[in-house]
């Protein structure tokens, strides 16, 4: 077991999980002394018809409150100082997240301005500037996922300012977590393969990177495995409920985990090729999931090795020769890759060259490889990877990941 | 995972290792507190743990009160007195420093000075304490039952249950470690495997195995070196007052104590735990050993109901290697064999101080035929015998 010299690990989230823990809702508001909840959410929620869903299962145990479902895909500031007046004009005296990462952001945002009787976001920027509790807020993710039902952490965009504010403090957990496999029963195979890969990558970065702990590595292997066990089932059998409930789980477990030790280059490239190319993260995350684990491994190989356990079973595990379980594990990564790719008809991709807008235009273009690789640097996760990046790695890193060829881990700089 | 609704709640942020005290001012800050009282006891105070904590708040500009008389005598007229002097100057958390009968009162206490309505007899059984209470921390010193971080405080006929009184946050400094006698360390680390060993046998809930699994490692890799100093007394003195293997180890047994009590305040209804606690009551023996004892013949008699799970126990006990080279129909049968080897061992290495059996604790078989309890005769049965059961001719658990 690693034990760092110092670590701290929180998940305040009551979290309910199982089929029918929507119905739930009324009596975790009621135990928090609430009663009148904003919904929030995105027109692709509520047009998929799961705020109904949530709306039926509330029936008859509280009033219908409002429900403001604009949040945009990027969150953004205007919209959150919007929904905070509605809040205050119907008297709402709770929240209820019904999406993805950008409505649990813009609802933490939310109850941020609602709970303090404040009118500027900016004010409470930074790491740790709220002091006191925030309003109840229940968080029903709809893709498995994102985590942020479960992370102290919320990202709103300035639009005009042409920035984004970062938000970190465990007052903004949410209350509770409900998760229902009914919210994501109607995931797309394509998205449901992406989503669990963001889901996979945060796990297997809390696992390997700097500030991992006990508590939060527990946390992650369950979600490894829960994912790697059920995720090609669903995408081929996307009524499994059971199978839709361990991907949910799966997803707030790596959600805990990672909030808890955060994650490296993986998201450190992620977010780039997210913010240059406008890829959606859980496509970057599953393209260069193995490309991390390849490029750290000679810092990190026993516990890339170890990982084999969750993402082949024991038997791989204890067949494999210990100097080979880092190598066998990326491979189980990039099959999964490639079992999701054919499973999804082509729709999952596994290299950058392939992955095209929803126009078919491709989204990277080879130019754009040297503005991901400079705006990257700048991004926070940089200082928990277990190796360095400088702009040359970055490049190395990305033009493999752009043609789906594995490293040349000979040139690796090792620091 | 199966398809009943799993819940969980862990309020506290636990925070482990070096320094881990100097980390205190700010998280008070964090959460708008400026005067903490620290309730504590005269042997923490002997041991130079309050010093330790008044030094972490040197340069804090905060103001700390002291009160360091708690013992286990303490009862509810305390409460009253530490309610006064906590209103009286204004302070606005608690920081409870040291074992079990600390925890308690330093529980009941913030019950008694927070905005909670009601007072304390209307607000004791399950779950009337419905919000949060003031900031509260606890930092172990010395062995604990294994539920200081619990959602449950007891003191005098009272018995409060409520997630809100679990910590929120728990510290763990290993410079704050003192070794106890070898009933209380082995009680201490009996009782956290006890719990995270029958949670995680028993459930399906990823988030409790997550921590169940993290407690049974802790205990398995720290008992011995915490065992060194009674089973080998000729360890090296060290001359610099640095924290030593020792500490560390007693440090890491702390952790799976803190773990011990999210995981029991997760869990309906851990046998283990409470026969143990009930046994206590007919034995001189600690609670902890007790429920060590009672263990294997709890896991065997719940075998039948969750046999996945019950396999999977040997993975936090043996390590990934080891677990992955047995073949899984022989997990099951190697989680028993370690679990009595481990309680055998130590009984033989106390020269008998440390039961194997029921019948080794002095508890004869006609009080546990008298006993009024909801467990299944035959876990005591065997529990006082040391026989094991044969899978398949009991009645699962339900």
């Amino acid at each position: 077991m690693y034990v760092p010299d110092y670590y701290e690990f929180c998940c305040g989230v009551k979290t309910v999980a199982g089929h029918g823990t929507l119905e739930r809702i009324p009596a975790l508001l009621s135990d928090m002394g609430a009663q009148r909840p904003l919904i929030i959410t995105d027109k692709g929620v509520s047009g998929a018809g799961l705020v109904d869903t949530v709306l039926k299962a509330m029936e008859g145990s509280l009033p219908p409150g409002p429900v403001a479902d604009d949040v945009p895909p990027d969150s953004d500031l205007k919209v959150v100082n919007r929904l905070a007046s509605v809040y205050r004009k119907h008297g709402c005296d709770a929240i209820v997240a019904v999406g993805g990462g950008s409505v649990m952001d813009t609802a933490k945002g939310v109850n941020i301005l609602v709970s303090q009787g404040a009118d500027d976001l900016m004010a409470f920027t930074g790491a740790n500037s709220l002091k006191q509790k925030l309003n109840p807020l229940i968080a029903v993710p709809t893709t498995a996922g994102t985590g942020s039902e479960v992370t102290v952490a919320a990202v709103i965009a300035d639009h005009e300012a042409k920035k984004k504010m970062l938000f970190g403090s465990p007052f903004l957990l949410p209350d509770a977590a409900v998760v229902d496999p009914r919210m994501t029963l109607t995931l797309p195979a394509h998205i449901t393969a992406a989503t669990a890969m963001d889901a996979m990558a945060h796990a297997v970065e809390a696992y390997t990177c700097l500030a991992k702990n006990p508590l939060s590595d527990a946390h992650a292997l369950e979600a490894i495995e829960l994912i790697r066990t059920h995720l090609i089932t669903v995408v081929k059998n996307p009524d499994d409920r059971d199978g839709r409930l361990a991907l949910a789980t799966a997803a707030t477990l790596a959600g805990i985990a990672f909030s808890n030790s955060t994650v490296g280059m993986v998201h450190t490239l992620g977010h780039s090729v997210g913010a240059v190319c406008h890829v959606p993260h859980g496509t970057c995350m599953a393209i260069l999931l193995p490309y991390g684990l390849e490029y750290n491994m000679h810092k990190i190989e026993e516990r890339t090795g170890e990982l084999l356990f969750a993402l082949a079973g024991s038997e791989a595990y204890a067949t494999t020769r210990p100097e080979n379980r880092a190598t066998a594990t990326i491979a189980a990564i990039r099959k999964l890759n490639q079992d999701l790719f054919d499973a999804t008809d082509g729709r999952h991709f596994t290299a950058f060259s392939q992955v095209k807008d929803p126009q078919g235009r491709q989204s990277i273009s080879g130019p754009d490889i040297e503005t991901i690789a400079a705006t990257a640097l700048g991004d926070g996760t940089v200082f928990y990877n277990p190796e360095e990046l400088d702009f040359d790695d970055c490049m190395m890193v990305l033009s493999a990941a752009w043609d789906g060829t594995p490293l040349d881990r000979s040139k690796i700089k090792q620091g | 995972m199966n398809q009943a609704s799993m819940e969980f709640l862990c309020r506290s942020t636990t925070g482990f290792g070096k320094i881990a005290l100097e980390h205190l001012p700010s998280d008070l800050t964090a959460v708008g507190a400026q005067k903490p009282l620290v309730i504590t006891n005269k042997s923490v105070t002997q041991r130079k743990g309050t010093t330790h904590v008044i030094n972490a708040f040197r340069e804090s500009g905060m103001t700390l009160g002291i009160v360091d008389s708690i013992n286990g005598t303490a009862s509810v007229d305390t409460v009253g007195e530490l309610a006064t002097l906590y209103q009286d100057k204004g302070f606005d958390a608690i920081l409870a420093l040291g074992p079990h009968s600390v925890a308690h009162v330093a529980k009941v206490l913030n019950i008694a000075v927070s905005d909670t309505p009601g007072n304390l007899k209307s607000l004791a059984g399950n779950g009337n304490i419905k919000r949060p209470l003031n900031p509260l921390v606890y930092i172990p010193s010395g062995a604990g039952s294994g539920f200081e971080t619990a959602g449950e405080a007891s003191l005098d006929a009272l018995s409060f249950s409520s997630p809100f009184l679990m910590p929120d946050k728990v510290v763990i400094d290993p410079r704050l470690m003192a070794q106890d006698s070898l009933e209380a360390t082995a009680g201490e680390a009996m009782a956290a495997l006890a719990c995270c060993v029958e949670a995680h046998g028993t459930t399906t809930n990823p988030l409790i195995r997550s921590y169940a699994a993290t407690g049974i490692s802790l205990v398995m890799e720290n008992l011995e070196p915490c065992l060194q100093p009674f089973f080998n007394p000729k360890s090296p003195r060290r001359f610099f007052p640095r924290a030593s293997t020792n500490e560390k180890a007693l440090a890491g047994l702390a952790t799976a104590a803190a773990i011990s009590g999210y995981v029991f305040s997760n869990c309906d209804d851990l046998i283990t735990v409470n026969l143990g606690r009930t046994l206590a009551g007919f034995s001189s023996v600690n609670s902890g050993i007790l429920m060590a004892v009672l263990l294997p013949a709890v896991l065997e008699y719940s075998s039948g109901n969750t046999p996945g799970t019950m396999e999977r126990l040997l993975l936090p006990l043996v390590g990934l290697d080891r677990y992955c080279a047995t073949p899984k129909e022989q997990r099951f049968d190697q989680v028993l064999s370690i679990l009595r080897q481990l309680i055998n061992s130590l009984f033989q290495r106390s020269d008998t101080a440390i039961p194997r059996t029921l019948a080794d604790a002095g508890i004869r078989r006609n009080t546990l035929e008298q006993m009024t309890t909801d467990c299944p005769k035959i876990i005591l049965e065997h529990a006082h015998s040391g026989n094991p059961m044969n899978i398949g001719e009991h009645h699962v658990r339900a």
